[in-house]
This record gives C-alpha cells, sequence and structure tokens, in this order.
C-alpha cells in the first residue's frame, strides 16, 4: 500500500514532491513483486539492506579523504534526521496496538530522549560530536537543506496518515535496521579520514559509540523478533512497502546532504570559548520537533 | 637479584605476598572508585578461574587489544598467576595489523574494549572471522551497563562462568605454575616486538624507587612503560596505582597529579614531551612536581634501558640499567610455530 504525499502540508516540498512522485512509480512497480510471507520480507528486505550497503559504500567512501568543511557540511545534515526520528517514533508508537514491539519501541524512545537527561538525548549526542569537529553553534539550527526538511516532513506525514504496519517498516524499522548499516559505513570511512584521525582524542564518540555498535545491531535483531509476532499474512505488503519508501527516501536524504556539500563553512570557533552544547532547556527547537 | 627469583611463578608468589602485606590499602584508583588490594586479587581470581573455565591452560597465549583501564589489570594478573604469554596490542591499531600480530602469536583467546574514541573494537575483530588470526574467543569489556547483560561475550558473563569452578581448580593451577619450568609469565608488547619474562619485569619492579606511593600511569599498557614500569612495579611494590583518563595535555595532567598526591607520573613519549615543554615554560609548576618523579617510555626499548625524566634535570641523567629481553627468545614467544 501506497500513501498519498500531502495534501496541505505546512511546508514546501517542491522539487522532493516531483522526486517522491517519480519514486512512487517505481515502487508501484516493485509492488507486483511484493512479499506475501515473512519469510519473503526478510528475503525482500535483506535485499534492500544489502543494496543500501552497497550504495552506500559508494557515496560514503568519498568522506574518508573529504575535508573537514566538507566532512562538517555533509554530517551536519544528519541532525535533522535524528531530531525528527525521536518523534516520528512517539507517533509510531501511539499507532501501534499493545504488543512487544510497541513495548520495544517506547524502550527505543526513551533512550533517543536521555532516559530523563536532556543532555543525553541522541541529537545532542550528534551535536556534541558535530561542534567537536568544529561546526559552530549557530549554524546547527541554520543550515538544514530545505529539500531534507521537506523529505522528514513528508515522512511524518506518512507516517501520521498510513496504517501501522505501513509505519512499523518506514519508521519502526526503516530507521533502526537500516540507517545502523548506514552509520557503520559512515563511521568506517570516518574513521580512516585523516582529519578526524587528528581530532580523534577531542571528538565526542558517543553518538556512534551506540549508533555504529554491537548495541545497535541487537536493537535492529530484537525490532525484527517482535515484528514477526505482529505482522499477518494481510499486512505484510504494507510493512514492505514502508520500508521501501524509507529505503528510498532515507537514500535521497544523504544524496541531499552530499550535494549540498561544496559550500564553504566558517571558521570554527575555539573549543573553550564555545557556548555550551545542546539541547539545554531554551534551545530553540524546531515547531516540528 | 637473587637467582631464585628468576623461577616461574615469582611474580605470582610476589603478588601475592604484597597483597597479603597491603590487604585493604588502595591498589587502583580510576574514576573515583577505589579497588583494595584483596579486590584486586580476588578480581583476578575470578578472571584465572574463567581463563581455565574457558579452556586456557597454563603457558598458553591470550590477547588484549585495549586503552588503559580496569579490565586489562585484571587480565594481566590473572595471567601472571596462570603463567600464560600476554600479548598486548597497540589500542590503535587497525584490524588488519592486529590480525597479523594475532597470527603470528597464535592467540587463542583475546580481551578487547567495547569502544574507546571512535574505535569498535568487537567490529574490528568480527571482520577477521574466517581468517589466520582470529582468536576462538572473544571477551569484551567496557560496554555500556545496560548493554552488558544483553549482549553475548561480555565481561560478566566471563566472570560468571569462572564463579561455577572450586577454588582448588585455581590453586592447583598456581601451583603446576611454580613447579614447571615451562608456564613462564611472558608479557609481549606486539607494536615494539619487546617480550618480557618474569625475570625482567622484576627487575624493572625492583629498580622503581617510586613504587609505593601514589603512581600516576599515563603511558599505555601496549608499551612497556605503561604496563610494566608503571602499573607491575607500583602493584608489586605495593604502591597505589592512579589511572586517569584518556585526557593527555600538561593542563589535565598537572591538575591530576596535584590532585591525587602522586608521587611518580609514567607518560607516554608524546605526553611527556608536551608536559617537557609545558614545564619549561612554568617554573612555578615545575616547583610544584618537585617531589613527583617523572617516567616516560623514551629508552624502554629492545636494549632494555628506562628513562626517567625529571623536571629539573635531563633525563639521560636518570637513565637506568635494566633488564636486557633476549630478542631470540622474544621472536620465539611471538612466533611459537616458527612462521
Amino acid at each position: 500500500m501506497l500513501m498519498s504525499l500531502p495534501v496541505a502540508c505546512p511546508f514546501y516540498l517542491g522539487e522532493e514532491v516531483e522526486k517522491m512522485q517519480t519514486t512512487k512509480k517505481a515502487v508501484e512497480v516493485v509492488h507486483q513483486g511484493m512479499p506475501t510471507t515473512m519469510a519473503e520480507f526478510w528475503e525482500f528486505a535483506s535485499a534492500a539492506r544489502s543494496s543500501a550497503k552497497h550504495l552506500v559504500d559508494k557515496n560514503v567512501q568519498s568522506l574518508q579523504y573529504a575535508s573537514l568543511e566538507r566532512l562538517r557540511s555533509v554530517l551536519i545534515q544528519y541532525r535533522w534526521f535524528t531530531s525528527y526520528y525521536s518523534g516520528d517514533l512517539a507517533i509510531l508508537i501511539y499507532k501501534l496496538p499493545p504488543s512487544s514491539l510497541r513495548s520495544l519501541l517506547a524502550e527505543f524512545l526513551h533512550e533517543e530522549l536521555g532516559m530523563g537527561d536532556p543532555s543525553q538525548t541522541h541529537p545532542a549526542m550528534y551535536d556534541r560530536f558535530l561542534m567537536d569537529l568544529g561546526v559552530a553553534a549557530s549554524d546547527l539550527e541554520t543550515t538544514a537543506d530545505p529539500n531534507n526538511i521537506a523529505l522528514l516532513e513528508a515522512f511524518r506525514h506518512k507516517l501520521l496518515v498510513g496504517d501501522y504496519t505501513y509505519g512499523v517498516g518506514l519508521r519502526g524499522m526503516g530507521a533502526e535496521c537500516l540507517c545502523q548499516v548506514y552509520l557503520e559505513a559512515v563511521h568506517h570511512y570516518l574513521n580512516k579520514n585523516e582529519e578526524i584521525e587528528k581530532r580523534r582524542k577531542s571528538l565526542d564518540w558517543t553518538f556512534w559509540d551506540i549508533h555504529a555498535s554491537e548495541a545497535d545491531q541487537m536493537h535492529g535483531e530484537k525490532t525484527r523478533e517482535y515484528i514477526e509476532r505482529l505482522a499477518t499474512p494481510e499486512n505484510i505488503s504494507s510493512l514492505a512497502a514502508g520500508y521501501l519508501e524509507a529505503e528510498q527516501m532515507f537514500m535521497q536524504f544523504w544524496d541531499n546532504a552530499y550535494r549540498g556539500a561544496t559550500r564553504d563553512v566558517e571558521a570554527v570557533p575555539d573549543r573553550k570559548t564555545r557556548p555550551p552544547p545542546v539541547p539545554f532547556d531554551g534551545w530553540c527547537y524546531h515547531p516540528a520537533r | 637479584m637473587d637467582r631464585s627469583e628468576t623461577r616461574s611463578g615469582t611474580l605470582s608468589k610476589r603478588l601475592r605476598e604484597t597483597v597479603l602485606r597491603n590487604a585493604d590499602h588502595p591498589a587502583v584508583l580510576l574514576d573515583g572508585v577505589s579497588l583494595s588490594y584483596r579486590d584486586l586479587w580476588d578480581q583476578s581470581g575470578r578472571a584465572a578461574k574463567a581463563m581455565i573455565a574457558r579452556g586456557v591452560k597454563p603457558g598458553e597465549r591470550i590477547g588484549s587489544w585495549s586503552p588503559n583501564a580496569i579490565e586489562p589489570l585484571i587480565v594481566q594478573c590473572a595471567a601472571l598467576r596462570l603463567g600464560l604469554v600476554t600479548l598486548h596490542l597497540d589500542s590503535e591499531w587497525d584490524a588488519e595489523q592486529a590480525r597479523a600480530a594475532l597470527a603470528r602469536a597464535e592467540v587463542g583467546c583475546i580481551f578487547i574494549r567495547a569502544f574507546h574514541e571512535g574505535r569498535q573494537y568487537p567490529a574490528m575483530i568480527k571482520s577477521l572471522r574466517g581468517q589466520a588470526g582470529c582468536p576462538r574467543e572473544v571477551v569484551i569489556h567496557g560496554r555500556q551497563p545496560r548493554f552488558e547483560r544483553v549482549l553475548p561475550d561480555g565481561w560478566m558473563e566471563f566472570l560468571e562462568a569462572g564463579d561455577q569452578l572450586p577454588d582448588a581448580v585455581l590453586d592447583e593451577c598456581e601451583h603446576q605454575v611454580s613447579t614447571s619450568s615451562d608456564a613462564r609469565a611472558v608479557i609481549v608488547f606486539s607494536g615494539s616486538g619487546v617480550a618480557l619474562e618474569e625475570c625482567s619485569i622484576l627487575r624493572a619492579a625492583v629498580a622503581f624507587a617510586g613504587g609505593t606511593g601514589r603512581t600516576c600511569v599515563d603511558a599505555p599498557f601496549y608499551q612497556p612503560a605503561g604496563l610494566v614500569r608503571g602499573c607491575l612495579a607500583t602493584l608489586l611494590n605495593g604502591g597505589t596505582l592512579v589511572l586517569p583518563g584518556p585526557a593527555t595535555d600538561p593542563d589535565t595532567i598537572v591538575d591530576r597529579v596535584q590532585k591525587s598526591g602522586c608521587t611518580a607520573l609514567v607518560l607516554s613519549s608524546k605526553a611527556a614531551a608536551a608536559l617537557r615543554e609545558y614545564l619549561a615554560a612554568r617554573p612555578e609548576v615545575r616547583t610544584e612536581l618537585e617531589r613527583c618523579r617523572i617516567t616516560d617510555n623514551d629508552g624502554c626499548d629492545e636494549a632494555g634501558t628506562w628513562a626517567v625524566v625529571d623536571p629539573h634535570e635531563s633525563h639521560l641523567a636518570y637513565r637506568l640499567p635494566a633488564a636486557r629481553p633476549d630478542a631470540e627468545a622474544a621472536d620465539a614467544v611471538l612466533s611459537p610455530s616458527g612462521r
């Protein structure tokens, strides 16, 4: 099942709408061969996942040789993905029926939001990494690619209007399984970058310690186990549609990040004089988050 | 040195004696946590039993790939008690460098950190699966507490497996080590190719006069200065080991020395060079550090000499004779099959 695009989305989608309409056609073609059993679904998901990994390797390997400026401008985009993710996860939890999966996702959301400590939210961890990399605090909120914001808004709208199995494919496992593969690849190439090597000891790696580690792999495995319990033959195709769309949108998000990363970035503030890490009370949250 | 002190099991015996003399004295201070000599002995006993439960036998080779932390120290103490050869890998190595060293030394069991400064050691070991050099047993320490119980091959799971064995099994093993000439504890530093046997380690410990006070060890364990001169010398002399966090800038080091009341400081070459420069520009701080003996890794090479850096004098003046590791013996330990 494919959800239609938002009719009255408060944000201008522009170019992204056109891209997604093209994507929609592609998805419909794939739908003809949509899985009907969970075994087929996992095969389908695993194919999508390894395909994503292959594509990721091609895109991400440039990070190995990227200048510091380019690293900053590529990586800063992902903060918006992490920022939207917790809100989307909350919507998905709201839509899910009482189940092991819902409890598990609530646990993930608790972790995402810092388990009661706002300085330990995953977006805050990622921001600390960016700031240690030299991203100015003022750039954090102002350098979002509008196409990516539109994409994230579209994600959210689809989640709101779609059924829960579609939502599980889109944000429940799309994020937990797909992002982990991608972030592992990003982390792999970041570790080979000379600029990163020079700054290794001064970077806050907490975000990567969670998202490119065995802990996140375990998240993926648990998610899969609980999805199996919730899935029925009737809703497998919806699950697959969500997953397929998540993969395509995710790759589009990163394509946008790479495309927009050629601009110059302002000078890096001194580490000792920089403002405190975000988020803190009073942080300028985007209303959508 | 008395010839009898070069027998196998001597290190273990000396450590045991130090524990008996200083049972409640702090052995290690790390992140505000204090481990007494009794705690260290108990923990290393648990680790030794856990190694036995995993099939590790006296004389065998184990590996450690980790930044400085409490677990690699416990593993090292357990290895001394069991007469094992311990290969310490450079924590900054990539997977391929580690694979080459592990393959050469034929390590069966390796202890690794979950992550450090962006490096994911489990993922790197996983990438070696199916290749020569990949250890058959992996134990992961330093995970985030909430993942410790739910992920496999964890440190707690490892220790608990040892708890199932009676103490008599460990006693028997330790007795075997003290009476056999084959099960000598050896420490191998794969980065420099230095292998130190019990005799060399004891000599280093005896030569280190600052060992009875508090020693702050910033030098990494994969270098002889960090593990032997810093940790083992301090522990064998009944001193207290202060393990700082990862920061190595001179400001932090000086602050730590002042706050912890350290009488000795063992630094990596890089940190020592930075500190030297820092002290040259700040005579008032030099005076404050007057009573602290500063040692770095310079001179701790295959020739077995040790350099002691004092803020007031050239470190060359403090060059001490120490154990001279046998290059052939080191090669035999590193490559048991002669490859």
